[in-house]
């Protein structure tokens, strides 16, 4: 298949109109002590995470705990929505958007930056705005490759800016 | 806090974990992230890989991990970029690394990598951190 066939087959008009648009604001629930020390002990396992994300926190009467940069206050559950099992097909973008999504099969991370602002504490709501900033296609060792980049903004409930990050997904 | 050795060319301590099922599936528990080739050898093999392969948010953790330990708590983490070159394979050894290109005052630009007992590069990027004046 040539490039410019890829393109065609691969990013539709509806694909198309979505560049530039915010597909998904959402909320977090406020963020708790738990959260945090769960999220630190699972990613410095087997070894214990630094104290400083496995304190008492607000609730114990102590400093409320701060979170990790990368920490994902989103998993599993946000207010208004029912908790449902995540979708990790391929098309998870353009489904959540409404739109069929290309005829690709497999998703992976092919890099991102990530822009720290305010840190992320316990009892702070976070408002992610998500959305598709481009689609590219370019011709990897198995076929064409669809490249999506999108961006993903986070706030606090002040209006501070928490994390800006743009990542590159990799369909094929 | 002992003073940081910010030379271009210094290398930061590395931060090193197995990588398997184990550490994998605690992950996914926290970011909700069961995703088959994550979780199952068969599934990653279906998408060209020899084994199940690591989630790229854990190895991006262990490159936080890796910054946060070098800048200790009165440090910051302010941008990461990195780019996924090779995935993380079942039952091998992964190890965070760090070196500095330059440095302004508190600031300090550094290369960081994450690369495993095979001696394959899995991630590579930069980061921005400032650390304690």
């Amino acid at each position: 298949m040539t490039e410019a066939a890829a393109v065609d087959t691969l990013i539709s008009d509806e694909m198309r109109a979505l560049e530039g648009k915010v597909l998904r604001s959402r909320s977090s629930y406020p963020i708790s002590a738990s959260d945090i020390r769960k999220w630190a002990i699972a990613v410095y396992y087997p070894e214990s995470p630094p104290a400083r994300y496995v304190g008492a926190g607000a609730a114990g009467g102590e400093a409320p705990l701060v979170a990790p940069e990368e920490f994902n206050p989103f998993a599993w559950a946000t207010p208004g929505a029912k908790p449902a099992p995540a979708d990790v097909s391929a098309g998870f973008l353009e489904k959540g958007a409404g739109i069929a999504p290309p005829p690709l099969k497999f998703i992976v991370n092919g890099g991102s930056i990530s822009e720290y602002g305010a840190p992320m504490c316990e009892g702070d709501v976070i408002t992610t705005e998500f959305s598709v900033k481009s689609y590219t296609v370019k011709q990897g060792k198995r076929g064409p490759l669809l490249l999506t980049e999108t961006q993903d903004r986070w706030t606090n409930q002040k209006g501070e800016v928490v994390r800006t990050t743009t990542m590159t997904l990799i369909r094929y | 806090m002992p003073q940081l050795d910010l030379t271009p060319g210094a290398e930061i301590p590395t931060f090193t974990r197995k990588a398997d099922l184990d550490a994998w599936n605690r992950y996914a528990a926290v970011n909700d992230e069961f995703v088959p080739i994550h979780m199952d050898d068969e599934a990653g093999r279906e998408a060209g890989f020899p084994t199940a392969v690591g989630m790229g948010n854990l190895a991006f953790s262990y490159l936080h991990n890796l910054l946060r330990a070098w800048i200790g708590e009165t440090g910051r983490i302010a941008r990461i970029s990195v780019q996924y070159r090779q995935p993380v394979l079942r039952k091998t050894t992964v190890t965070a690394r760090g070196k500095i290109i330059s440095a302004e005052g508190p600031r300090a630009e550094l290369q960081i990598w994450i690369e495993d007992d095979g001696g394959r590069t899995l991630l590579e990027g930069q980061a921005t951190v400032v650390v304690a004046a």
